[in-house]
């Protein structure tokens, strides 16, 4: 049997409205810029000369490691209190080339992590890190810990640890919320060189006001291309770099755009402001925009209008009034009778 | 060693004191000082003021006690008015599983006032309803955006006979189909949780935020972008509400449109009105030690620059 | 036959029901399959290893694209079949979701034990040998065991009563000793420890704010103009002083709330929406790069 759809002729049951449900410009908009990168990845294996500006926090990792080294202290490594994913990976990969050099120095390392999976993850890294520098017997397991998954019993665990050992150089390094403060804080009282940098954009400011050198922005995310080289990252880093320029074209077409849409006389309120004014000439002055308030040609754009501009409406009520009749998988069991009841 | 030298030589548990005792003592006083509310404020409690009695609001509350302070605040002031205006609610929570108990508390002790005032209570069930704790925020937001009613079909409240039935048959989601039929998504939070409700729920229902005074100027550029029908930031956030909703109060739009509302409650201070002056007084210090250090760093001997 | 069929849709190992033979045969196989997979990766060759991950990593991020990408369907039902293959993918999806996300929490769970295990592996150790600090380690360990123990005791006189931990008056000694725990202690504790920030930020506005360049100065002149536009008293004050006197459109530039709000409109706001932009593009191509396992680094050597 055949499955009954009865919807409007003017939408169909799953086409088109559905992709607006997920928003298919966006859909469209990321896949153009997956594009981009992945084009500029595979550019950069044939483009060797990639020049990425200095950065002084990542010029600054060398300079906190032998300063840790001299004065015979470890240096602390934080990821970030977020759930495992790309934001831990990027800041492990960075703590990897850290640990490097400090395998090589023998200076003791720390790794405090807030999440069981994370903390897996980083013993594997820093484990390998030290057998590719030939020198697995100075990996210490209990130099990677798991402290707590509660954000302050964290930053109360990681600042009490940083105290007692008297640490030289902090690397707080990817998503920090309300606890970044502490952290840095502690770390500028005892007088440790800093290297910071947050994903959230709210916690840059504090690592600012109290850290030596802060990763702003998307240079967290640079930091791995610019100490290894290596030509997908860079290739990758080309590729952000275009999809920002493309961002910001759409950031000037789009205020083009918006400002000849209400150019004087334009614009659908002003349209509907001279239909109002053919349908009653005697309004005017407040008495008109009065009415014009209670003058909705649509339910979307009476939204539109109370909540000003602000609101772009999609009349979802439309396509969840579907009656969309689908076969049931399995049909109902025609309830015999206490079927097979030990009573 | 002069004045100045002194001043920069200061230890800093002097300035840990001196702030301690301005945080703590103005809270024994209930002052009402002069305000001039923010924009985003004030967009906030228009979209609340234009309630009609019988609507209903989701309300995305995540905060628990570490930000009482400020979301506790815009909790109970948001709970006060949806309560005056007999608007009905349903709270979801996407930060921690302990999220809706500490806003169950609130409501009961909110409930606990109006039976005080001889009052009708807000009776879960009838006129709100929790909808509990969601892991995953960001897929139940994609659906809720595509069905609400399948999203939250499966949450069970009691009924006034004792009974767990979906949430869907209580009277709060009597006329809703959709999302679109909620006419406020309120999201109370000091957390970033707010931004995946911004990317997935944006344009399908009116979205408003409480939040801290630390995640609100990242929020600000939603709400600039219109993706926020308004923002309590802070604090300052909930004081404004509160005077806002205290006295009657007119709405002058720039294209000239009056619209006057009357007190939502009338006369009120709450948790807003008391900390405010707190804040006041902790800000004032930390302005005053600011212009202090300068001068200090200007005219005291050793003009020391932090080592870089 | 229908009735079986319906027993059938139901029996995995996150639907059947609790108690039942069904759940704990299936918790038994899904014990021997966890035995023989780990088996098999562990006396897998190393040649062999990197393949595999490449290939769990993208299976598992395909699912996710494809949960976000792919159209939903409308009024979906699980008990329904699906219209058209478009559908039938769609359906596949969420239906799924369930499962998978259960997956993802085990998975949690698990790696929660190995993060207590190598907790109480260090704390433990430290004891037993009375190193340094041996003392706060004592607190840890016998602060943990306390909780998980009042945790445990505590959630088993609500599996009766959920509603019990709402009604102080029905309270026996364990419910007051998890609340003395959690809402006394910890809780508290927590506020406290964020309450240091208010200090942290003193002090370091204290640092940070000073005249020393042209740059710094115009950091402390904006801060100083958007502090004081959060307090009621000065706004209203300087406000008034500006329009009483000069009673002209350009004058009211000059208003606190002008001010504060330019900056906050104009400036703030386009820099944070730059930066949003760029951590975006960042995440974005380091998500692409660990998908598709392109990571020459330390994650994709590992």
């Amino acid at each position: 049997m055949l499955a009954q759809v009865s919807v409007p002729p003017e939408y169909s049951a799953w086409r088109g409205e559905q992709y607006m449900d997920t928003g298919w410009f966006g859909v469209a908009f990321t896949l153009g810029m997956v594009f981009l990168i992945a084009f500029n990845i595979v550019r950069a294996h044939r483009k060797s000369d990639i020049y990425i500006r200095r950065i002084a926090g990542l010029n600054a990792i060398d300079e906190a490691i032998g300063r840790a080294t001299e004065m015979g202290r470890p240096i602390v490594m934080v990821p970030g209190i977020g759930p495992i994913g790309p934001i831990v990976f990027q800041a492990l990969s960075i703590f990897a080339s850290v640990t490097k050099t400090a395998a090589q120095f023998g200076t003791p390392i720390r790794l405090y992590c807030s999440s069981g999976p994370v903390l897996t993850v980083a013993q594997e890294i820093i484990r390998d890190t030290y057998q590719t520098q030939g020198v697995p017997e100075r990996y210490d397991p209990d130099s990677v810990r798991f402290l707590s998954d509660q954000q302050f019993a964290f930053a109360a665990g990681v600042s009490g640890l940083m105290l007692r050992e008297k640490v030289a150089a902090a690397f707080f390094l990817g998503d920090f919320f309300a606890e970044s403060l502490i952290f840095a804080e502690t770390a500028n009282a005892i007088g440790a060189i800093q290297v910071a940098g947050s994903t959230q954009a709210t916690q840059t400011p504090f690592f600012i006001a109290a850290c030596d050198y802060v990763l702003i922005g998307e240079e967290f995310y640079v930091a791995s291309a610019y100490i290894t080289r290596e030509p997908v990252l860079l290739g990758s880093i080309v590729g952000q770099d275009w999809m920002k320029i493309a961002v910001s074209a759409m950031v000037l077409g789009g205020s083009l755009i918006g400002t000849w849409q209400i150019r004087p006389g334009a614009g659908r309120d002003e349209r509907l402001r001279r239909e109002l004014m053919r349908k009653q000439p005697d309004l005017q002055g407040a008495a008109l925009e009065e009415a014009l308030r209670a003058y909705p040609p649509t339910e979307a754009i009476k939204i539109e209008r109370t909540l000003g501009p602000r609101l772009f409406t999609q009349d979802r009520s439309v396509a969840n009034s579907l009656k969309i009749v689908r076969e049931p998988k399995v049909k109902p069991a025609e309830t015999p009778a206490e079927a097979g009841g030990e009573e | 060693m002069n004045f100045w030298d002194r001043i920069q030589k200061v230890d800093r548990r002097v300035l840990y004191l001196i702030l301690i005792l301005t945080a703590t003592v103005p809270l024994f006083f209930n002052k009402a000082l002069p305000n001039v509310p923010d924009d985003s404020s004030e967009s906030l409690y228009l979209s609340l003021a234009r309630l009609q009695e019988g609507d209903t609001v989701i309300i995305q509350t995540d905060w628990t006690n570490a930000t009482r302070g400020e979301n506790g605040s815009h909790f109970e002031a948001l709970i006060r008015a949806l309560i005056a205006k007999k608007v009905k609610f349903a709270l979801v929570s996407a930060y921690s599983p302990l999220a809706p108990a500490v806003a169950r508390d609130v409501i009961g002790r909110i409930n606990g006032d109006l039976v005080a005032e001889d009052k009708q209570p807000y009776r879960q069930w009838d006129d709100w309803v929790d909808l509990g704790f969601f892991p995953n925020m960001d897929a139940a937001a994609i659906g809720m955006r595509s069905d609400l009613r399948q999203i939250i079909q499966e949450r069970k409240e009691t009924d006034p006979q004792g009974q767990q039935r979906s949430v869907l048959q209580s009277p709060v989601f009597q006329n809703i189909k959709a999302l679109g039929d909620i006419k406020l998504y309120m999201v109370v939070t000091g957390t970033n949780s707010i931004n995946s409700i911004v990317a997935r729920l944006s344009g399908a229902v009116p979205i408003g935020g409480m939040v801290t005074g630390v995640m609100g100027p990242e929020l600000l550029v939603y709400y600039d972008a219109g993706q926020l029908v308004g923002l309590a930031n802070g604090l300052k956030g909930v004081y404004d509400l509160e005077q806002m909703m205290s006295e009657p109060y007119t709405y002058v739009s720039k294209a000239g449109v009056r619209e006057e509302f009357e007190p939502i409650l009338p006369g009120f201070s709450g948790r807003g009105t008391r900390y405010y002056l707190t804040l006041t007084l902790t800000l004032i210090l930390l302005v005053g030690t600011v212009v202090i250090g300068n001068l200090a760093m200007v005219f005291s001997g050793r003009k020391t620059r932090r080592p870089r | 036959m229908s009735l079986f069929l319906a027993q059938a849709a139901q029996s995995s190992i996150f639907t059947a029901p609790a108690q039942s033979v069904t759940l704990w045969m299936l918790i038994g196989m899904a014990f021997l399959v966890g035995l023989a997979l780990i088996a098999g990766l562990t006396y897998l060759p190393t040649n062999l290893r990197k393949p595999l991950i490449i290939a769990v990593t993208f299976i598992g991020g395909i699912y996710f694209v494809l949960y976000w990408l792919w159209p939903q369907p409308i009024q979906y039902s699980p008990d329904s079949r699906p219209l058209n293959g478009v559908e039938k993918v769609g359906f596949w999806l969420k239906g799924s979701q369930g499962e998978i996300a259960n997956i993802v929490n085990v998975l949690g769970g698990f790696l929660i034990g190995l993060g207590v295990y190598s907790l109480l592996r260090i704390h433990l150790s430290k004891l037993v040998k009375q190193q340094k600090d041996w003392f706060f380690s004592a607190v840890l360990v016998g602060s943990m065991v306390l909780m998980l123990a009042v945790g445990f005791m505590n959630w088993r006189t609500t599996l009766q009563d959920p509603d019990l931990m709402f009604s102080p008056d029905r309270w026996t000694s364990v419910n007051r000793w998890f609340n003395l725990l959690f809402d006394g202690m910890m809780q508290q504790m927590d506020a406290a420890m964020f309450s240091l920030v208010a200090f942290y930020i003193m002090s370091a506005a204290y640092r940070a704010f000073r005249v020393r360049s042209f740059e710094s100065t115009i950091l402390l002149g904006s801060a100083l103009i958007v502090i004081l536009s959060l307090i009621g008293l000065v706004v209203t004050a300087w406000d008034n002083a500006i329009l009483s006197r000069f009673d002209s459109q350009f004058a009211n530039n000059f208003t606190l709330t002008t001010m504060a709000g330019w900056l906050k409109t104009n400036i703030q706001t386009s820099g944070l929406r730059a930066l949003d932009f760029g951590l975006g593009a960042g995440l974005l191509a380091v998500s692409l790069r660990i998908w598709l396992s392109l990571d020459k680094g330390a994650v994709g050597n590992s």
